[in-house]
């Protein structure tokens, strides 16, 4: 009995495999302009590009733990809210991730396009409301730990990064503007 | 006098069945064993080793993999600039700037910047191939880049049947309503000199095959055609007999102790 028990339940476990394929789950789930529009409410802000070099791209470059692909990135501001849309590699495709700061403090995080068949996981609010109100720490660390989600390590480590990066962006345009 | 020999009844000899085979199948693995345990290895540290930013250069290798250069290319030239695009390879001058492009519809050169073009996306390069910025261009224009040039020191792209061109900072696409064809040096599709498509085409071969995909192939087996797997299940066979062999010769003496 035990054994038809096993066979019953390792034959669900196979279908519910076979029914969830990964590659379903890859996608572009929201454009770049409904996230800017969630972002800011009441205005349509203008786009502002910012060089990162010097002592920037080294901190950014910290962060990532490898090289920045691009010279200038794209942000948008209002007041003391900022919208950064960064790709960063999970395991070898980018993922396209929207984050908002305000105050000094992640306010959202969004997984705009994910297109890796692995770790899609990370697009879930129950992953990215973790980083609600987190901000750097003295030591330009977050101030909280980020869970990590099984078998989505690498993008789990990719939007982590990202966080990281969009609030050292933000601090230096805050700053700077 | 004569000692009587002692009685060795039950213990199996050297030269028993069991040990040699025993004895056989580990010399024969004992390569494979090594080669197994050696990219094993190498593969558990590939991340670190940077194995996938390591490529094989031998070209007898390169040829029994099938690595072979496209013999079609596009390649675009705008003043002292030329951009050439091989399968997904894109090359500034001799210099490898991005690894998968779609389509090359143009490019123009624009004083220290150089503005490369898909279909649907322009990317900014600095003249010595650093990537500023890649633009998507599918929420600015109507549709697919049809054609590129300059007017002045701004990019212009048509697409749609209508000429847009870029603002002084070259973030955006704008709409030229009132833009006159004669004002813009347009990019055409032209032969690349014969020693530089050479070059490319070497720089090409040699980055089709990873130290990573090498060693795996090894590991696995895949490396020496299709017999290649079956070959290492059979030396995995043979490991799992060693094992067993070895725990039964193991066990014999103690039995009979």
């Amino acid at each position: 009995m035990d054994v038809f028990r096993i066979l019953v339940l390792c034959l669900a476990m196979s279908t519910d495999t076979a029914i969830a394929e990964p590659n379903e789950r890859a996608g572009r789930y929201m454009e770049v302009d409904a996230y800017l529009a969630n972002s800011f409410a009441e205005m349509d802000p203008q786009a502002n590009t910012l060089w990162v070099v010097g002592e920037l791209r080294d901190s950014v470059e910290r962060a990532l733990g490898h090289r920045l692909a691009a010279l200038r990135v794209r942000y948008w501001r209002d007041d003391d809210t900022s919208v950064w849309i960064l790709d960063e590699i999970g395991k070898e495709l980018p993922i396209t991730i929207g984050v908002t700061v305000r105050e000094g403090k992640i306010s959202n995080v969004r997984v705009l396009e994910f297109r890796e068949s692995r770790g899609w996981e990370v697009r879930y609010p129950f992953f990215t409301d973790q980083f609600y109100d987190v901000k750097l720490d003295s030591k330009g660390h977050l101030n909280r730990k980020i869970d990590k989600i099984t078998g989505a390590t690498l993008s789990v480590a990719a939007v982590t990064r990202i966080a990281k990066v969009a609030l050292i962006l933000d601090d230096y345009t805050r700053t700077k503007d | 006098m004569i000692t009587p020999e002692p009685k060795t009844s039950g213990v199996p000899e050297n030269g028993s069945l069991l040990r040699r085979c025993h004895r056989w199948i580990g010399i024969t693995v004992a390569v494979f064993v090594l080669l197994l345990s050696c990219t094993g290895i190498a593969l558990n540290h590939g991340g670190d080793w940077k194995l996938d930013d390591r490529y094989v250069a031998a070209p007898w290798l390169l040829d029994a993999y099938g690595v072979h250069a496209p013999s079609e290319y596009a390649s675009f030239v705008d003043r002292e600039s030329r951009v050439t695009l091989l399968g997904q390879r894109l090359y500034l001058g001799d210099r490898e700037i991005a690894e998968s492009f779609d389509a090359l519809t143009g490019m123009t050169s624009l004083i220290t910047l150089v503005l490369v073009t898909s279909r649907d996306r322009a990317f900014l390069f600095t003249a010595d191939g650093e990537l500023v910025e890649d633009m998507d261009l599918s929420t600015q224009l109507p549709g697919p880049v049809e054609r590129v040039g300059r007017a002045g020191e701004r990019a212009v792209v048509v697409s749609g049947g209508l000429t847009y061109r870029t603002n002084a900072d070259i973030t955006a696409f704008e709409l030229w309503a009132d833009s006159t064809t004669t004002e813009v040096a347009w990019s055409a599709a032209s032969e690349g000199p014969a020693s530089l498509l050479k070059s490319l085409k070497t720089q090409y071969r040699g980055r089709g095959l990873s130290m990573e995909r090498f060693i795996a192939d090894i590991h696995s087996g895949r490396v020496v055609s299709i017999a290649g797997p079956f070959l290492m299940d059979a030396v995995a066979i043979l490991l799992i007999i060693l094992s067993l062999s070895g725990l039964l010769m193991w066990l014999r003496p103690r039995k009979i102790r």
